[in-house]
């Protein structure tokens, strides 16, 4: 019981499931850092259903362009509102790719703007300390994409907390990999993730 | 001898002069009972009858106990229906919202009239012998009304503002507990466990403390010294709550209001909104025999409390609370953060300060027996405080036989 569950949302548009490897990867490394409850397997949730609901916590990332259907529109807004936190990650790590264009006007229409989260937000600080801020990502000037550095990330607050966690420094990317191979990095790239995590169950 | 017939013939002479005492017994009603009550002191009749609908002000009660005590016997009885068994009690609410509980008891079926210095509050029904009501706002004197009788109570104290302290781990049940009760405006302080000696904290203060905190909840089981905080802090006066396993925890299973069971699956897998919590699983609570069972489910306890010295300890069988905020039906999100907040309340710290209170009159029938004694009783005459006063008849007696008997001893001692 009130274990956390590592859950990723599922909608109608797009290529929802274009990051298979990242629940595991993340659930191996709250496992491996934490003392939170963790299921060993994460969960796949429908945006339309009333399973979003049980879950508090939803992964959203893809490549291809997002229009949530009604349903999912509406759920998104109540799950917000509810004090749900969802975290989105464009998969394309661009600045004005499809996926970013379009899920941040679904995200605009469904709970409110985006806006930029200061680098020295209580996320950054929630377990591992990040001082920069979002850690950057070898695939943002890998020669794929935009090429830049996305020094910010964006969320759209509610009541002083981040409701939307929306990233475009590709994590999808960045943590799809078997958490076996953690061992030949030298540095753990999935321990933001665990930042994640952490402030979504304790803020 | 003389002298003391001189003395007894001064005393008969000084009596004579005060006013005569009225012989007869008097009677009044209520709505004369003012004038009567001047009569009654300058000419005190022999009894005193009083036939009553509603009882009389403070000030007049106490007018008639003192009628009682310099020897006039009073005694009343009820006049039609009698007088309404009406009482009030004010009390600040401990929440960040303030405002004030209204308890009124009243007889069933009656419609009490609430209000305060300004204007009319609210009208209630009473049901099962009496009413809860809450004010957002009072002001001044808060007064009840029911069938002509007049009750009146003021607060008589204010409460300081506390904050409340959550401990357990990083938990969905940890995040939206300080969520809600945040949006309702309690300041949360936190220390959620989310590796071994690492914790998220919130607030500068982590350690229960009656200065600073209105109520300690306890998520999970803390660690041993957290725990003994917590024991410490309850019995110093301190409020808890203890939801899920926290109850079971060594150092709080003594100050607990009953013992953990076993986990209990929700008898429904649908959230209603009169009867949210049947769709959350639940640990079932074997109270103690000194706790209060608040709420149960098919026959087993899910929440119970008790007092503990000086404290008050609430135990919840629920532990996953989160689940109704988040997929409870449309008014859901409201219904969890006001539970939560009333349920801190209850046991929260009443550090009071103590405002001066008026005059109240909370409970005019119950002070009515107080001084007079239960209606249709005979009365009850308190011990005369009043100077002997004999008969005439007794004194011109006693004054002959002194006298008769100074004349005897002079014949039998020959004197002239």
């Amino acid at each position: 019981m009130n274990e956390f569950v590592f859950a990723t949302a599922q909608y109608e548009s797009g290529d929802w499931d274009s990051a298979p490897l990242v629940p595991a990867n993340v659930i191996d490394s709250i496992a491996r850092y934490t003392s939170i409850d963790v299921a060993p397997t994460g969960a796949i949730v429908s945006l339309s259903s009333r399973d979003v609901f049980r879950h508090p916590m939803l992964y959203l990332t893809g490549h291809l362009p997002v229009r949530f259907t009604a349903a999912e529109r509406e759920n998104v807004t109540e799950f917000i509102r509810r004090g749900g936190f969802l975290f989105i990650d464009d998969h394309n790590h661009d600045i004005d790719g499809a996926f970013h264009k379009t899920v941040t006007e679904e995200i605009a229409r469904a709970v409110g703007r985006l806006v930029q989260v200061p680098n020295d937000h209580s996320l950054y600080r929630a377990f591992f300390h990040f001082e920069d801020g979002p850690p950057t990502t070898s695939h943002e000037l890998n020669g794929w994409g935009d090429n830049l550095v996305h020094k910010h990330l964006q969320g759209v607050m509610r009541d002083g907390r981040i409701g939307v966690l929306y990233s475009n420094k590709d994590y999808s990317s960045e943590w799809g990999y078997h958490p076996d191979n953690k061992r030949f990095l030298a540095v753990d790239n999935t321990k933001f993730a665990v930042n994640v995590v952490v402030y979504a169950l304790t803020r | 001898m003389r002298g003391l017939a001189l003395v007894l013939v001064a005393f008969a002479a000084w009596s004579a002069s005060r006013p005569p005492l009225e012989r007869g017994a008097a009677t009044a009603s209520g709505s004369a009972l003012a004038d009567s009550l001047d009569r009654w002191t300058a000419t005190a009749p022999a009894r005193v009858h009083l036939a009553l609908e509603t009882a009389p002000n403070g000030a007049r009660r106490d007018w008639l106990r003192a009628l009682r005590y310099s020897g006039t016997p009073v005694a009343w009885h009820n006049d039609g229906p009698g007088v309404p068994a009406l009482a009030l009690e004010v009390a600040p609410v401990a929440g960040p919202r303030g405002g004030t509980m209204l308890s009124i008891a009243a007889p069933s079926g009656s419609r009490v009239v609430i209000g305060d210095a300004i204007a009319a509050i609210d009208s209630v029904v009473a049901a099962r012998g009496g009413a809860r009501l809450f004010a957002p706002i009072a002001t001044g004197p808060v007064t009840a009304v029911a069938g002509g009788q007049r009750a009146s109570a003021t607060v008589g104290d204010t409460l300081l503002s506390r904050r409340v302290l959550v401990l357990g781990r990083a938990t969905w049940e940890a995040k939206f507990l300080i969520s809600a009760l945040e949006e309702v405006g309690w300041p949360v302080d936190a220390r959620l466990t989310v590796a071994p000696g690492v914790e998220v904290t919130q607030g500068t203060s982590r350690v229960p403390d009656t200065a600073r905190h209105a109520a300690v909840v306890v998520l999970d089981v803390p660690p041993p010294g957290a725990a003994a905080a917590v024991a410490r802090y309850v019995r110093a006066g301190g409020g808890t709550i203890l939801a899920g396993a926290a109850a079971s925890a060594r150092g709080l299973a003594e100050i607990a209001a009953g013992r953990v069971g076993a986990r209990i699956r929700p008898s429904s897998i649908v959230f209603v909104d009169d009867r949210p919590r049947q769709a959350l699983g639940f640990r079932g609570i074997a109270p103690r025999g000194d706790a209060i069972v608040l709420e149960e489910q098919d026959g087993v306890a899910t929440a119970a409390a008790r007092r503990v010295d000086a404290g008050r300890v609430v135990q919840l069988g629920y532990d996953e609370t989160w689940r109704w905020r988040l997929a409870g039906g449309t008014h859901a999100l409201e219904a969890h953060r006001t539970w939560w907040s009333a349920l801190v309340a209850s046991v929260a710290y009443r550090a009071a300060a103590r405002l001066p209170r008026a005059v109240d009159d909370a409970a005019p029938l119950a002070a009515l027996i107080h001084r007079l004694g239960p209606p249709g009783a005979a009365a009850q005459v308190a011990p005369a405080r009043a100077l002997w006063s004999p008969s005439p008849a007794l004194l011109f007696a006693l004054v002959s036989l002194l006298l008769v008997a100074e004349l005897a001893s002079r014949r039998m001692r020959g004197a002239p």
